[in-house]
């Protein structure tokens, strides 16, 4: 189901743990395999959850309570803007604003093309570089003035 | 408004860039953060002195107390005072965690810590395990920052390699196995207790306390749980004395506190200043308002706190107790700053949306409560208010604070309650007349 | 343990150290309002209903996981506590449907009653309320109106500790939590039916019994159960002739407040039109339905026939196990009347030898309730949680309390291997399976793991 390289990855994380506490690295696992597919298909829960001898509806519990794994297939990036309070404050909604005008779509949506799915943040923890954005749950970008946004958008293939 | 008129702070910075009085950033240049460098700061002295001299535990619990070093992650609870309620000759696993998962909004100083110091952190909680008879531990880090995660990660490599982690630490008999763990978007898991239970492969949500985590933590193991900042200060206490950090501070107050000040400044940032230094010195150092514009209101410890008035601002220290007698709290140093341009209703609905969408949803009242108050604000907001909206929002928020299992409703209760005491004018200019009080909008 | 000393509503009460003050009140009849408490399963405080006043605590503390201590007042019925439980229950109900008129729970509903007490005749929500899209889990239990969830838990709960498979879950947060299966999945556990009884509100009920009948127009006759070979006490519920729902009925040696599906549910077969329910005659290849004198005088003549040409000894009575004491004693009535002592109901035992050389009657050997509290059990040729259900239940809770005491994980292990390689290896410390279900040692200690959402207490 999952690449070895993947696996090798998990294991990693697994190995963090004491040995009866695999269901430990379930987020790790998560990240990792959702690295891998894009998103996170029932069958790939389903893998997970046999991997590391947890039931599968606690696997799903786990992908659905935190924000970053997708349920569903989302575009080839994900944009990921904070419009928290701090951010807001910075510009934060401005440059939201600016990519759904500049992709033609709103938040949880993903562009004609398949290229972009937009998303709104909560706190990432980096309000002193707002406006921020992630782009596919690993890269911060600071900074975004509309000027590196466009920048970003035609870097991102 | 536009974003950046500073130029953003890129490594390298120039000297003192978090400011003088710092301490834990002292001579940061943002590229300085691997081992040698580390080692060339005087890094890891601490931890060798008290291998090679076998110094006794308690004599580090003794000397935390005696720094007064609050918990810096929001709480603000004496760390001394916390590593003394391990069970002491427990023969069992004992676990140490890290909590990283900085995500109250405004908050953005163990970000840096981890990515520009991150061996601070370390020899920190090694010294904590030693202190506390403790032989793994792990770092849980906020899941967006993921470049600070792999870098900790890098960070950890160095310090096995070195024989500053693992086994046989400096050929002592002390071991420590320290691991770094990220979470995926979840600002409950900040919760001590809803992190254990992330940790521990699970939804993060906060567990009942007593028991507590001491006697109760990670897989039901005595487990002491502290801040990045908490435990970055930890190696100056022992180089210095837990006596010379209380001085750089205030009694009750020791050390320095790094503040994370966002918002309508020219410089957002952090800055590391002594505890009780004036606010309006700290907001000198971020640059002053921005556009030179007028302070009309603060969050002082980041978004769950209640905002305090830009003039009781200005005439307050920070620290712990003198934001307590301005009405509000530390917390995690996150200080939030908005000018008179802004609308207080839109500030507060941004914040109420943001509870609504963190809640755990175990609770009743904070499962069901944020997202009334969310929609009770967001009317009011839109021109659709009635009259008994502010009242209805003080009773429910009533309803929530202290009936929930962790802070989370009171997090949202709290904002709400003085947001409505200190603008209340401007709340009730929304339901009157259907339109904002002030000219631009957040 | 040590006592300790409370007072509740101003009644002294002694309770032994490391109870709740829900516990306390319990054994002096108070009454604290609650929805995701129950006495079985572990504790989650997440409902806030039971909310209570303790004196020098700051705010109102829960009841159920509030641990009692010396010289603790509580009050329960308070201005601070019923201003709180009233603030609960207002927020119970902002989502909630209030379809009570066209709810199967409508009667016998927790939110229900105490909304009667705690809830205001109006609602200050004026908002839209969320709706909870609907869930099909199988053939048993109807999701049908899961918007009706307060998320107390207790059947996600029920699935960890009790059924030791972990079906159920909540998934989401905040306030899109919902409680559903893994994606699609129907429930399989074979005491699923109790996770009906144990949601307090309409979210959950008996798709058997949809829309059958209200539970007030139901009499009651207590009965035995007859699948689960434990004797497990149960309620048949009846409307006019018809048989609408079993329940469990509390009894602690035995079923404690739980039925398996089987005995549960089986009470449809009654009702079945396949069911056979006047006598039939075979003739020439073909079934056809006759009098019951006709029927009578058929078999009469036919074991008349037998005795007169082959002699009574040909007669033989093989009786359902199943079947009551009293039946098994008419049947032995008639074929020693006929003049046979051919006459057994052990349908599936080959090997009699051990006839007239046992004294007494075969038994388990010890009160069924003493199987929680095991520190060893052989067991052989049983899948039990198939079989015997609650037994595996007990067994659950044996193997869980041998957790605390002993080392977790070399029992993990060795519970797998036991299991795997089937007496290749000396008797594991705790559990042991031998004969032709070796699953039966994983399945019962549960895959899905214990100890969920919330709340805990240390291990030991």
């Amino acid at each position: 189901m999952l690449s070895p390289e993947a696996l090798k990855k998990i294991d990693r994380e697994v190995a963090k743990f004491p040995p009866d506490q695999k269901q430990s690295a379930v987020m790790a696992a998560l990240a990792v395999a959702q690295d891998e597919k894009g998103w996170l298909p029932t069958e790939t829960m389903d893998f997970v959850a046999a991997y590391l001898g947890m039931a599968p509806i606690a696997v799903y519990e786990v992908a659905s309570f935190y924000a970053m794994y997708n349920l569903k297939p989302v575009g080839r990036h994900k944009l990921t803007v904070c419009t928290n309070l701090p951010c807001a404050l910075s510009g934060g909604t401005h440059a939201a604003a600016h990519l759904q005008n500049r992709l033609g779509i709103g938040f949880n949506e993903t562009t004609a093309d398949g290229r972009f799915t937009l998303k709104e943040g909560e706190c990432m923890g980096a309000c002193g570089d707002a406006p921020v954005l992630l782009v596919d749950n690993k890269r911060m970008c600071s900074w975004m003035s509309n000027d590196k946004l466009d920048k970003l958008l035609d870097d991102l293939k | 408004m536009s974003a950046a008129t500073f130029t953003p702070m890129t490594p390298p910075f120039a000297p003192g860039a978090y400011g003088p009085d710092a301490q834990i950033m002292k001579d940061i240049d943002g590229l300085n953060w691997r081992l040698a460098d580390y080692l060339k700061r005087g890094g890891y002295d601490g931890l060798k002195k008290i291998l090679a001299e076998n110094v006794p535990p308690e004599k580090i619990i003794a000397e935390m107390k005696t720094s007064a070093l609050r918990g810096r992650g929001g709480a603000g609870f004496p760390a001394g005072l916390k590593w003394s309620f391990m069970p002491k000759g427990y023969t069992g696993q004992k676990y140490l965690v890290c909590n990283s998962d900085e995500g109250e909004p405004g908050t953005f100083k163990d970000r840096d810590i981890l990515r520009y110091n991150p061996h601070s952190v370390i020899e920190g909680m090694a010294i904590a395990a030693y202190a506390m008879g403790i032989t793994v531990g792990y770092n849980y880090i906020h899941g967006e920052i993921w470049d600070t995660y792999e870098r900790f990660e890098e960070a950890l490599d160095e310090a096995r390699a070195a024989g500053y982690l693992g086994d046989r630490i400096q050929g002592s008999d002390f071991s420590f196995q320290l691991h770094a763990f990220h979470g995926y978007g979840a600002y409950i898991c900040g919760e001590e207790t809803a992190l254990l239970e992330s940790m521990e492969g699970k939804k993060g949500q906060p567990r009942f306390k007593p028991p507590f985590p001491a006697s109760f933590g990670l897989y039901g193991k005595p487990t002491t749980i502290n801040n990045t900042e908490t435990f970055a200060a930890v190696p100056w206490i022992i180089n210095h004395g837990g006596e010379a950090y209380l001085r750089l501070g205030k009694p009750n107050n020791g050390g320095t506190k790094i503040f994370s000040v966002s918002g309508d400044v020219e410089r957002p940032g952090n800055y590391e200043v002594n505890m009780g230094t004036p606010f309006a010195k700290l907001l000198e150092m971020a640059g002053g308002m921005r556009g030179g514009r007028k302070l009309k209101g603060c969050i002082p410890g980041g978004s769950s706190m209640p905002v305090v008035p830009g003039d009781i601002m200005m005439e307050c220290d920070m620290d712990y107790d003198s934001i307590a007698k301005a009405g509000s709290m530390l917390g995690s140093g996150a200080v939030i700053i908005m000018d008179d341009t802004r609308c207080m209703v839109k500030s507060l609905l941004r914040l109420a949306y943001f509870y609504y969408e963190e809640s755990c949803g175990q609770c009743t009242p904070c499962r069901e409560g944020t997202g009334w108050l969310y929609r009770v604000i967001n009317r009011i907001e839109h021109g659709e208010g009635r009259n008994e909206d502010l009242d209805l929002l003080n009773s429910l928020a009533d309803n929530i604070q202290g009936r929930t299992i962790c802070a989370l409703g009171d997090a949202a209760a709290m904002p709400v309650r003085a947001f409505i005491k200190h603008y209340r004018d401007e709340f009730q200019h929304h339901i009157d007349h259907k339109r904002c009080l002030v000219p631009v909008y957040v | 343990m040590a006592q300790i000393n409370i007072e509740i509503d101003g009644k002294a009460v002694q309770v032994p150290a490391g109870q709740t003050v829900m516990d306390a009140a319990n054994q002096i009849g108070v009454y604290i309002p609650h929805f995701c408490y129950h006495k079985k399963l572990s504790i989650a405080a997440n409902c806030r209903m039971c909310l209570v006043q303790i004196e020098k605590a700051p705010k109102p503390m829960p009841a159920c996981a509030t641990p009692v201590a010396e010289g603790m007042k509580v009050q329960t019925h308070s201005e601070q506590a019923v201003t709180a439980q009233k603030g609960v229950m207002e927020f119970l109900l902002i989502n909630h449907p209030l379809d009570c008129p066209i709810c199967d729970q409508g009667g016998e509903c927790q939110l229900q009653d105490l909304a009667v007490g705690y809830g205001a005749s109006a609602s200050r929500y004026q908002e839209d309320k969320r709706v909870v899209f609907h869930k099909n889990v199988g053939p048993l239990i109807s999701m049908e109106e899961m918007t009706r969830c307060i998320h107390c838990t207790r059947c996600v709960r029920f699935g960890q500790e009790i059924a030791g498979i972990m079906e159920l879950g909540m998934s989401g947060r905040g306030e899109h939590a919902e409680i559903q299966s893994f994606v699609g999945r129907t429930v399989d556990s074979e005491l699923s039916g109790n996770m009906i009884d144990l949601c307090p509100v309409g979210a959950l009920t008996s798709k058997p019994f949809r829309y059958q009948a209200r539970t007030w127009e139901l009499a009651r006759r207590k009965s035995i159960a007859p699948h689960d070979s434990l004797g497990s006490n149960l309620v048949v519920q009846v409307k006019g002739e018809r048989v609408m729902r079993v329940l469990p009925l509390e009894n602690e040696a035995l079923n404690e407040c739980w039925l398996s599906d089987k005995d549960r549910f089986s009470y449809e077969g009654l009702n079945s039109p396949d069911r056979l329910t006047a006598p039939m005659l075979k003739q020439g290849g073909e079934w056809k339905e006759v009098d019951w004198q006709t029927a009578l005088r058929y078999v009469a003549e036919g074991l008349a026939g037998i005795t007169k040409e082959h002699g009574a000894d040909a007669i033989a009575a093989l009786v359902s196990p199943h079947s009551t004491l009293e039946e098994m004693a008419l049947a032995a009535q008639l074929v020693r009347g006929l003049g046979s002592d051919n006459v057994d109901f052990r349908l599936r035992q080959t090997d009699f030898r051990a006839d007239g050389k046992r004294r007494g009657a075969p038994w388990l050997g010890m009160p069924v309730a003493d199987l929680n509290s095991l520190d060893r059990i052989l067991v052989v040729g049983s899948f039990l949680r198939k079989d015997h259900p609650l037994v595996a239940a007990r067994l659950r809770q044996a193997v869980k309390k041998g957790r605390g005491t002993q080392h977790r994980p070399r029992h993990r292990r060795r519970l797998a291997d036991a299991g795997a390689r089937q007496g290749n290896r000396r008797p594991g410390p705790l559990w042991r399976s031998a004969g032709r279900h070796p699953r039966g040692a994983r399945e019962v200690e549960g895959r899905g793991r214990a100890g969920g959402a919330g709340g805990g207490h240390a291990d030991g």
